[in-house]
């Protein structure tokens, strides 16, 4: 049975990192199935952003208010955990001299009894932790917790390659689209003997009184698809002959 | 090691987040305001990034390199989709030998996605038409930093005659530059001293009913064989003082 909750768990996970639309979707996901697998209280998952941990997601209320303190006192199992790169466990909160004395308090206040971290790493890069907070003293297990911190690096990587894909394509398609358009600027300036300019003009007014993008056009042109040079609409009307429109009969 | 990285990595998406914006803010821009005013924005940007930023961009990267001067080339989907600026008229002209003739170190920048590095010993082994054309403008020496988003790569910075150790320092100077052409965006591709070239394949893909890719080696096949600058050669076509049959 248990067995069952964490394959289930873990086939949710894939299909969030196919399904979600970008990385705090999936971490918030993940979150708070780590909460249900890891049978503790909340889950927060810590981010160095620009070198300064903070919080990212959390599974709910509770999970985020320890994590932002966490976070706002620089301690607690989270902080440690990135710090220092290894796992973290405090198995009971109810000590003599807490670890942590000002984070402490604070999670007792929130009914907390256990609190435990593993870092998130990218091959040597520590990206963040994965924080787990328990209401009874112990430890949860510890493998799990690793495959779930392992899920988070997982995540993080794999959408912040598809979002640097997604700018490579945007920065190439912008080149592109100017280059295709010089391009039918010289494949209409050859066909139909214009100049550059006025092939650039025939290209435009196409655009504009087809409502299509000038690229667009661009590349119908270089393709073939479009030949401006045959269609009596696409025609160019030199300027001197071009009739002024007719007052509408009656 | 762990916070230089963190900090790069940081520096990463602070740069996607500027292009992000930048690219938003654009796309508003031009959305709301008229055709008219739009035209007058893009002249203006235009003229901006003409008199202003690109050169010296590329001025203060061939100075930071200690180079006699810095290219940098912008790569599209295909191979025929390059554009390039560069820091001075030899800077322009050696990337333009390395566009001619299809080979030198920023196609292999470019293809490794790896820094490359080489002077007169390692040259003529690497490429040996690119080291003798380039070797006639005086360079003797050639760094070239791709500019990668993930593992794609979107452009090169090459540095003609770079002093001292540069490997670090060529990185580094190609991650700044990098930061400023995707804060331009857009603007920064209207700059391009391939725009005759790309023209005149145009024109060339016409005449012979072939498509660009083709029209493109047929007028580099040309340059080469008649020992004549490739933008040389395709302003003359354009112009029609050139015509291939």
């Amino acid at each position: 049975m248990a067995d069952r909750t964490l394959l289930e768990t873990f086939v949710a996970l894939t299909e969030d990192l196919m399904a979600c639309a970008d990385i705090d979707d999936y971490l918030r996901r993940l979150a708070v199935r780590a909460a249900e697998l890891l049978d503790v209280r909340a889950v927060a998952v810590l981010f160095a952003d620009s070198g300064v941990l903070a919080l990212a997601v959390s599974s709910d209320e509770l999970g985020d208010r320890v994590g932002r303190h966490e976070v706002s006192m620089a301690e607690g199992p989270g902080v440690d955990a990135f710090r220092s790169g290894t796992p973290v466990a405090c198995h009971t909160l109810f000590v003599a001299e807490p670890r942590w004395p000002r984070f402490t308090p604070v999670a007792l206040d929130a009914g907390l009894a256990s609190v435990h971290a593993m870092p998130c790493s990218v091959r040597d890069d520590v990206l963040g932790a994965l924080t787990m907070y328990a209401t009874r003293t112990g430890m949860p297990n510890a493998e799990l917790g690793r495959a779930m911190a392992n899920a988070v690096s997982l995540g993080v990587t794999v959408f912040r390659e598809r979002e640097l894909a997604v700018r490579a394509d945007q920065l190439q398609h912008a080149l592109t689209s100017r280059v295709v358009i010089e391009q039918a600027k010289g494949m209409l300036a050859e066909r139909l003997d214009l100049t550059i300019p006025d092939a650039f003009e025939l290209l435009r007014r196409h655009a504009r009184s087809h409502n299509a993008k000038l690229h667009d056009v661009a590349r119908e042109v270089l393709n073939g698809a479009l030949d401006l040079t045959g269609a009596p609409a696409t025609r160019p009307t030199p300027r001197i002959l071009r009739t002024p429109p007719r007052p509408p009969a009656g | 090691m762990a916070a230089r990285h963190e900090l790069l990595g940081a520096e990463g998406s602070e740069r996607l987040r500027r292009l992000h914006n930048t690219m938003a803010a654009t796309h508003r821009r031009m959305e709301g305001r008229h055709r008219a005013a739009a035209k007058a924005h893009r002249a203006q940007a235009e003229r901006l990034v003409h008199t202003h930023l690109a050169p010296t961009l590329l001025v203060t990267a061939a100075g930071a390199l200690g180079a006699d001067g810095a290219a940098l080339t912008l790569l599209g989907a295909a191979w025929y989709e390059e554009s390039a600026i560069a820091s001075n008229s030899k800077a322009a002209a050696a990337q333009e030998l390395e566009f001619t003739l299809g080979e030198g170190p920023a196609h292999d920048a470019a293809e490794h996605l790896r820094l490359v590095v080489a002077n007169e010993t390692t040259m003529p082994d690497r490429w040996a038409q690119y080291t003798t054309a380039v070797a006639k403008l005086g360079v003797r020496s050639v760094t070239a930093a791709p500019l990668c988003l993930g593992r794609t790569c979107v452009g090169v910075l090459t540095a003609f005659d770079p002093a001292g150790d540069t490997e670090l320092v060529a990185t580094r100077v190609a991650d700044a530059v990098f930061d400023k052409v995707l804060a331009a965006g857009n603007a920064l591709m209207i700059l391009d001293d391939r725009t005759v070239v790309h023209q005149a394949t145009g024109m060339i893909a016409a005449r012979f009913h072939c498509p660009v890719g083709d029209a493109l080696v047929v007028l580099r096949a040309r340059a080469f064989a008649e020992n004549e600058a490739i933008g040389v050669l395709a302003r003359r076509v354009v112009d029609r003082e050139v015509v291939f049959e």
